[in-house]
């Protein structure tokens, strides 16, 4: 093959495409190479600052000092002065922007059209940054996750038209704004809320919502009008066990193909709902619990979970210890999973009586099941050969142990 | 593949006048030619003037091996129901690691297939040969850059030292 430089004679739109996929840094650094890679960067589309970058400008200086600070706005300053095209993507990790900055950038990103903007703090900053009002001038935005931050709508504002995913964390908002913002997303597929928002309605009106993330909420504030809803991640926060209908809020959920309930939702349920409650969930094919299987109000809430997700395909129970339970429930037979194939369970502490009886109950009633995996934090024989020795309803079912190891669920 | 013969077989021709017989399944791989299919059924002949033979045949290898794959995976679930996760998984990681032994090529041939894969629309092609070709300027030295590619540097030492000290943070040591 003839020794010729191919690459520098790629489309731009090629070109653009390759220094994307870089650090930001490796990307302006091939300016140097020749003639034709001068102000190749330049029209990269998407501007990435994240914890990498940071550390690489800066290795040796803790990341939240004003030094650092100053670096990152002193570089996207830069970055966006020399830019040339449009910006989709424009993301600051662990750093907390300034308000003078801010509004700059905002007017920048207003005129390059920004889709996806993302700004996060660090883990170890607790304070929060005001969005300016400029923020709401970027009316391409596609993808937008804003963290601690506080976020005050202007009235005339007439919503994100073309908003399809919007992540909320730790953010200050009234209810008025939040229910407004979601409401004019009307493209919004996927919602994140995660935060405390103690006595807030969360009101998501979304006729096109997909996926909705809600931690650390109190179940009986959640509003929801979501008919194409098939993914839910529901986290309530603990101690509110305060009268409420969830009942609603379950019947919203009845479309869903994918339902986790984690943290304290399930002993929220098992202490809000009326045991008896009948609400089909025909299309649920996964469905992943934290619960403690000790406890007879928990237990009885997931059986009925159960009982009327027929058509389960994937289980995975996280058994949570509390103090409060030390009941020893008995798994009725009466519900056969007719699809169930896969089962995970992660026993973070021992009590292992209990547990051992759900397993026993979930390997009766699977005549499908192919694997069951268990993982658990402690490493008890006796416990593992019992396991193994259980009846099993479906000559394929294998059973995997993973001790000392908690699976990724 | 039994059904292979009774598919409908596309010719494509490359620039330099070679002809390829491949089905219709793994012509419709390329974005382009599905265009061209469903603006005019009855096409069985496709001359691709920016195509050669060698990166063409490149083209159809990679193609008749994702149609493969994906043929196998779809087998496999509509036997068992549904697809089991850690058998999915294993296909995932063996096709990877033909794709990974696909890009074992010069540099010179990288940039055919990523102009070809751009020209054709094959975009898992696209996407690894420009992944290909990021990995390999990352992690390296200006001249390191330039020797991989072939890269003539024009700039005078002076120049270079020019447009360095125009974005000095792009060149501090740190690494």
């Amino acid at each position: 093959m003839p020794e010729l430089d191919r690459i520098s004679d790629l489309p731009r739109d090629i070109k653009d495409n390759i220094l994307v996929r870089l650090s930001l840094k490796e990307a302006v650094r091939t300016c140097c190479l020749s003639s034709n890679w001068r102000l190749a960067w330049s029209s990269i589309p998407e501007l990435v600052y994240d914890k990498n970058f940071i550390s690489k400008l800066d290795a040796s200086a803790d990341e939240r000092n004003i030094e650092s600070t100053k670096k990152m706005v002193k570089f996207v300053d830069k970055f966006l002065s020399l830019h040339d095209g449009l910006i989709r993507k424009f993301v600051i990790a662990d750093v907390k922007p300034c308000s003078e900055s801010l509004n700059v950038w905002m007017a920048v990103l207003f005129r390059k059209r920004v889709e996806k903007f993302k700004i996060t703090s660090s883990d170890f900053d607790f304070s929060k940054w005001k969005v300016p009002s400029t923020f709401w001038n970027l009316l391409c935005l596609r993808e937008l996750v804003l963290e601690r931050c506080i976020i005050e709508m202007p009235g005339s504002f007439e919503g994100f038209k073309h908003l399809r995913s919007l992540h909320l964390r730790i953010i200050e908002i009234s209810e008025a704004d939040l229910t407004k913002l979601i409401a004019t997303s009307p493209l919004l597929e996927n919602l994140v809320l995660f935060g405390y928002m103690h006595r807030m309605n969360v009101k998501v009106d979304a006729p096109m919502l997909k996926e909705l993330h809600l931690t650390c909420i109190d179940f009986q504030h959640v509003f929801l009008r979501t008919p194409l809803l098939v993914k839910a991640v529901l986290g309530a926060e603990p101690n509110l066990w305060r009268q409420s209908n969830v009942i609603d809020l379950l019947n919203c959920l009845q479309n869903l193909e994918m339902l986790d309930l984690r943290w304290y939702s399930m002993r929220h349920l098992a202490y809000t709902l009326d045991l008896e409650f009948s609400i089909n969930f025909y299309h649920l094919k996964k469905l992943r619990i934290d619960m403690n299987v000790a406890c007879k109000r928990e237990a009885a809430v997931v059986r009925q979970l159960f009982h009327h997700a027929p058509n389960l395909q994937e289980l995975a129970v996280c058994q949570e210890y509390r103090a409060s339970a030390y009941e020893t429930e008995e798994w009725a037979q009466y519900t056969i999973f007719k699809h169930l194939k896969f089962v995970k369970i992660i026993d973070y502490f021992k009590n292992h009586k209990s547990v051992l009886l759900f397993v026993a109950f979930l390997l009766a009633s699977t005549p499908v099941l192919e694997e069951l995996h268990f993982a658990s934090r402690v490493k008890d024989p006796e416990f593992l050969e019992n396991l193994m020795q259980l009846k099993r309803a479906s000559k394929k079912a294998q059973i995997f142990n993973f001790p000392n190891k908690l699976l990724n669920m | 593949m039994a059904r292979s013969s009774t598919e409908n077989m596309i010719t494509l021709m490359s620039s330099d006048g070679e002809e390829f017989m491949v089905t219709e399944k793994v012509a419709r791989e390329c974005t382009t030619i599905r265009n061209m299919l469903e603006d005019d059924c009855v096409i069985t002949n496709i001359p691709l003037p920016n195509v050669t033979s060698d990166i063409l045949s490149m083209v159809i290898e990679y193609c008749m091996e994702h149609v493969a794959a994906a043929e196998k995976a779809a087998a496999e679930t509509a036997e068992k129901g549904s697809s089991s996760a850690p058998a999915a998984a294993k296909a995932n990681k063996d096709l990877e690691e033909w794709d990974k032994a696909f890009m074992n090529v010069d540099v010179y041939t990288l940039c055919d297939l990523i102009l070809a894969a751009n020209y054709l629309n094959v975009s898992g092609l696209l996407d690894l040969t420009i992944q290909t070709a990021a990995n390999l300027i990352k992690g390296k030295s200006p001249e390191q850059i330039r020797k991989t590619f072939h890269i003539q540097n024009d700039l005078s030492l002076e120049e270079e030292e020019k447009i360095r000290s125009q974005t000095p943070w792009a060149f501090e040591k740190s690494e």
